[in-house]
């Protein structure tokens, strides 16, 4: 059997990238001490606020001292940093073996995906991978390690296109699975139905994940800068169809321009962090802006 | 619809490029993998339909703009009739073609019918204050266009009238003689000609006429030259191209050969010639011919009578009938003039001059049973200035004696001029005086006698057609008394020479004329050279002398009747019944022309002494059709454009109807102009330039699209 071929990954942009944090928007639960800040409050951590005493308080956390000076019971509240728990879900179908610059779209998500787990274990953080087509192809239960980051790099490196993507419904079965709130990461280009697409989003907002959209595109899709008559092959089905740019071309950046449009709005609507980037880009560069704004939404009140 | 520059539609095709392209570019599409094929498939059909009509419409334009461009360049003859082709101007001058090839026949009938009935429902149509000249254009016909513009009634008996004629045509010429016309009625208006087309009706008129037609046409204020092309569908014609009888002096009793030369255009096959004389016919023979060939038939003639034959030659019918039947007229040769010059008045002696001898040689009694071609006239040396030398054939000087300077003079001139003399030295010849004279290149030297009073039996050597009977009868030597030592000149050719080497009878070229010259005299004091041997030699190197010069001594036809010698006083009957005299070209004395002669029919010869004797006068020749008029061949667009310059405006109307079918009222005036055809492909180009930018700029959903990517990406 003949050796897969493997992805060399830009290591030098994924080092870049680990340098950086990736701050939960919200606070999530984890078992290990982040940076993020965990939901769980009690003592030895550090104190946050005050809050009037209703039945059911533990009484060892009223503040005596306001009770002795006030005559009214508070709770006394702590927050304690907590690692955060990450699923990076990498769309591995057919489609994402597209690309004009040379770069596949898989492999500026591999890319992407290696940057971040690099990121997150520095940062403490708990990170999995789930790859998937038309179902789950790699299921990586997130753990903190540091040889963790090496078994991830290596399914990164040898992960080939697969079949026509299910992307909704893959979607859903692994909202199901991912029991443990966590920042769901997931990169793909999204060519699905957006109302299927982002119903499964919801699905994992219904399970209080936080959600990153990473949707990467090629030039080509949005331009569509074909000019002569072309017969154009399905990446995932086969199936074929000749295409006269000029009768085409307008309706299709229409449709592209409608449902990228569409799957923004939906996500905005469903508080799905969205993010759109370009094959044409550097990821690191896309990316590392990508955090700058999102750490400047979090400073300013969580409004994206 | 009728077009300037009809050939231009063969580009037509062209106007199919932009499909071939589009088609094209579909068998070479290329091929792309991807990945959002469901955006193409769902790609919104209301929208690739509209796409889908505003390629086509591209396409349309595209090809609708070729059109154009292929229309602006025929230049169609939009409407109008022939009323609008005149434009604002109110005269046109009308030539129609009757030369022979308008005789062709097809399915639509004559060319020359078809042409006479368009123009004539086309002048009837004009209105009444268009004033009209019509003409012919064959030959030298007298055409009405000398006279000033007529009203169209006048105007319509003269093509009513019209015939056939069977002249080359000449069409610079009429031109020249229409535009100089419509000059003189005040420039402008319209020349319409109805012709076949024939290049050889085109071609027969040189350069400098063609120019003189130009210029007249300028003069003219260039007034417009519409051709209403009248073409007959033919693919083969077959016509005899000419005849020819040997021998070329015929005389009575002869019995002469014909042979005639058939020619084919188009395909070969087999031919059917026959040959007709005196209304009887005589014989048949079929002879094969290659495409595009020529065969040659020859026939055996009746022997040539008193009274001269006439017959022709007749092919089997094709489409041109008027170039199957080629006339011809056998006669005997008309007696040919020879002055025979002594050097003294006559004596008592039968044969006591040296002219007795030479006149009873070249015109024996008939008594010796010969027959002789000619006339001989006597004159005295001493009068030769009175007697107009170039009225005979041949002079002979016999006992050349010196002549005075005005007397070598006259005879120069005479042989320079193309005539034949033929010099016997005598015994009062001085070779120095002889020499002196510088009459003939060859010169005398001295007088040498036989031996005490004997005879030389020399032999001789025949190096020439004129004497080698001679030697092929037997004739190997002759008794000679006495010789005058002969040097021949530089370019002289001897004739004939003793079999010492010293030259007897020496020819001479002297400008267009030829000098023999003898050693002998023509007595019996220098030979006892037999008259009956004299006498061929003398037949043969006359007969030679006119067939060199030229002169078609046996069978007049068509133009050139051939006449021999001058005759001043004959005429001509031409076929309708007018009376014209005989008159002969500068370059070819004994050519004989008369005007008229493109008249179809049968010419008369008529003495003057009898002008009215009409019934008493016999034919002589018939008319045929010129060779050039049988050929096929076209003139082309380009040669047209040579003839009448590139920048003319010429129209050119194919077919019978086209100018009638046209509207003839007198307010319409949209005639053939590229001006509004050219705006119209303007019109087309910048509708294109819209929608080819409209096509290509991109959509607004594209640019929100882009605008977004670029305001997420920073």
């Amino acid at each position: 059997m003949a050796a897969r071929p493997t992805r060399h990954l830009d290591r030098r942009s994924i080092e870049r990238l680990s340098h950086l944090e990736l701050r939960a928007r919200k606070a999530v639960e984890g078992f290990y001490s982040g940076i993020h800040k965990s939901p769980y409050h009690g003592f030895n951590v550090e104190f946050a606020e005050y809050r009037e005493y209703s039945p059911g308080d533990d009484p060892r956390f009223l503040d005596w001292r306001v009770l002795a000076r006030s005559d009214r019971f508070f709770i006394k509240q702590f927050e304690a940093e907590t690692n955060l728990n990450c699923y990076l879900l990498l769309d591995t179908s057919g489609s994402m073996e597209f690309g004009s610059n040379g770069q596949t779209r898989l492999d500026y998500g591999a890319a992407l995906a290696a940057a971040i787990t690099l990121l997150m274990l520095r940062q403490g953080d708990q990170v999995g991978l789930i790859t998937f087509d038309s179902k789950v192809r790699h299921y990586i239960t997130p753990r903190g390690n540091a040889r963790h980051y090496a078994v991830i790099r290596d399914i990164l490196e040898s992960v080939r296109p697969g079949e026509e993507t299910n992307l909704s419904a893959v979607l859903h079965e692994i909202a199901e699975r991912a029991r443990r709130r966590s920042m769901v990461i997931i990169i793909s280009d999204f060519f699905d139905k957006s109302e299927d697409v982002l119903n499964a989003l919801q699905h994992f907002r219904h399970r209080r994940h936080e959600v990153m959209a990473l949707q990467l595109l090629d030039d080509q899709e949005i331009d569509f800068p074909f000019d002569r008559i072309t017969l154009f092959e399905g990446m995932e089905r086969g199936e074929q169809v000749i295409v006269d740019p000029h009768v085409m071309a307008e309706g299709f950046r229409r449709r592209m321009a409608g449902f990228l449009d569409e799957l923004k709005r939906g996500c905005l609507e469903k508080n799905v962090d969205y993010q759109r980037m370009l094959l044409s880009e550097p990821f690191d560069r896309a990316f590392t802006a990508y955090l700058a704004r999102r750490k400047f939404r979090a400073a300013a009140g969580g409004k994206r | 619809m009728s077009f300037v520059h009809p050939y231009m539609l063969y580009l037509a095709p062209l106007v199919a490029l932009p499909i071939i392209i589009h088609l094209l570019n579909r068998v070479r599409y290329r091929r792309v993998r991807w990945a959002a094929i469901d955006f193409l498939l769902s790609t919104e059909q209301r929208a690739v339909r509209r796409a889908k009509v505003r390629q086509w419409l591209l396409m349309a334009m595209r090809m609708l703009l070729l059109a154009v461009l292929l229309l602006a360049l025929a230049q169609p003859i939009l409407g109008g009739g022939l009323a609008a082709l005149l434009g604002s101007s109110s005269q046109v001058a009308i030539l129609l073609d009757n030369s022979p090839s308008m005789s062709a026949l097809d399915s639509r009938g004559t060319a020359f019918e078809r042409g006479r009935t368009l123009a004539t429902d086309a002048v009837e149509g004009l209105p009444g204050s268009v004033r009209v000249l019509a003409g012919t254009i064959s030959g030298r016909y007298d055409s009405p266009l000398r006279e000033p513009m007529q009203s169209k009634d006048d105007v319509l008996p003269t093509l009513q009238k019209a015939d056939l004629r069977a002249g080359l045509d000449d069409v610079a010429g009429s031109i020249k003689a229409a535009a100089e016309a419509l000059q003189s009625g005040g420039g402008g208006g319209m020349i319409w000609l109805l012709t076949d087309m024939r290049a050889s009706g085109w071609s027969s008129s040189g350069e400098g006429a063609w120019q003189a037609a130009r210029d007249a046409l300028e003069k003219a204020g260039r007034p417009r030259l519409v051709i209403s092309t009248l073409t007959p569908s033919l693919t083969v014609n077959r016509w005899i191209e000419g005849a020819k009888v040997s021998p070329e002096i015929l005389l009575e009793g002869d019995v002469p050969r014909l042979t005639a030369t058939v020619r084919s255009e188009g395909a070969g096959g087999m031919v059917n010639v026959e040959l007709h004389v005196e209304g009887r016919r005589i014989h048949a023979q079929s002879v094969q011919i290659e495409q595009d060939g020529a065969a040659e038939v020859v026939f055996n003639l009746p022997a040539v009578t008193e009274v001269p034959q006439s017959g022709y030659l007749q092919l089997d019918s094709d489409g041109l009938p008027q170039d199957n039947r080629y006339y011809f007229v056998i006669r005997p040769s008309q007696p040919l003039p020879v002055l025979v010059v002594d050097s003294r008045p006559p004596g008592g002696g039968l044969y006591d001059r040296d002219g007795d001898l030479v006149s009873l040689a070249l015109a024996p009694p008939q008594t010796l049973s010969a027959r002789s071609p000619f006339a001989v006239a006597r004159a005295e040396a001493s009068k030769l200035t009175q007697e107009t030398l170039s009225d005979y054939q041949g002079i002979v000087l016999t006992e050349a004696v010196a002549l005075d300077e005005k007397q070598v003079q006259l005879l120069q001139d005479y042989v320079r001029d193309g005539g034949w003399l033929m010099i016997f030295p005598g015994d009062n010849t001085d070779s120095r005086s002889f020499n002196s004279m510088s009459l003939s290149p060859a010169t005398l030297g001295p007088k040498v006698s036989a031996p005490e009073g004997g005879l030389w039996h020399l032999g001789f050597v025949a190096s020439s057609p004129v004497v080698n009977w001679l030697t092929e009868a037997g004739l190997e030597m002759m008794l000679v008394k006495k010789v005058f030592e002969l040097k021949p000149g530089e370019r002289d050719e001897v004739l004939l020479a003793l079999d010492t080497g010293q030259p007897m009878l020496v020819r001479s070229q002297v400008g267009r004329g030829r000098i023999y010259t003898w050693s002998i005299g023509s007595n019996e004091n220098f030979s006892k050279l037999p008259v009956w041997m004299l006498l061929p030699i003398v037949h043969d190197a006359l007969r030679e002398h006119v067939a060199e010069t030229g002169a078609s001594l046996s069978i007049p036809a068509y133009r050139r009747l051939g006449i021999p010698g001058q005759l001043p006083l004959a005429r001509v009957i031409t076929p309708d019944e007018q009376m014209v005299r005989l008159s002969f070209t500068e370059e070819n004395p004994t050519d004989t022309f008369f005007a008229g002669t493109e008249q179809a029919g049968i010419y008369r010869l008529a003495s003057s002494e009898q002008p009215d004797a009409l019934a008493a006068s016999v034919a002589v020749g018939a008319v045929n059709v010129p060779g050039e008029e049988s050929s096929l061949e076209t003139v082309s667009a380009a040669q047209l454009r040579d003839y009448l310059g590139f920048q003319y405006p010429l129209y050119v109307l194919e077919g019978d109807r086209d100018i009638l079918e046209l509207d003839g009222s007198d307010s319409a005036s949209s005639a053939a102009s590229a001006f509004p055809l050219a705006m119209l492909g303007l019109a087309l180009l910048l509708t294109e330039a819209i929608l080819g930018w409209s096509m290509s700029r991109p959509h607004k959903s594209q640019i929100a699209t882009a605008a977004s990517t670029s305001a997420n990406g920073k």
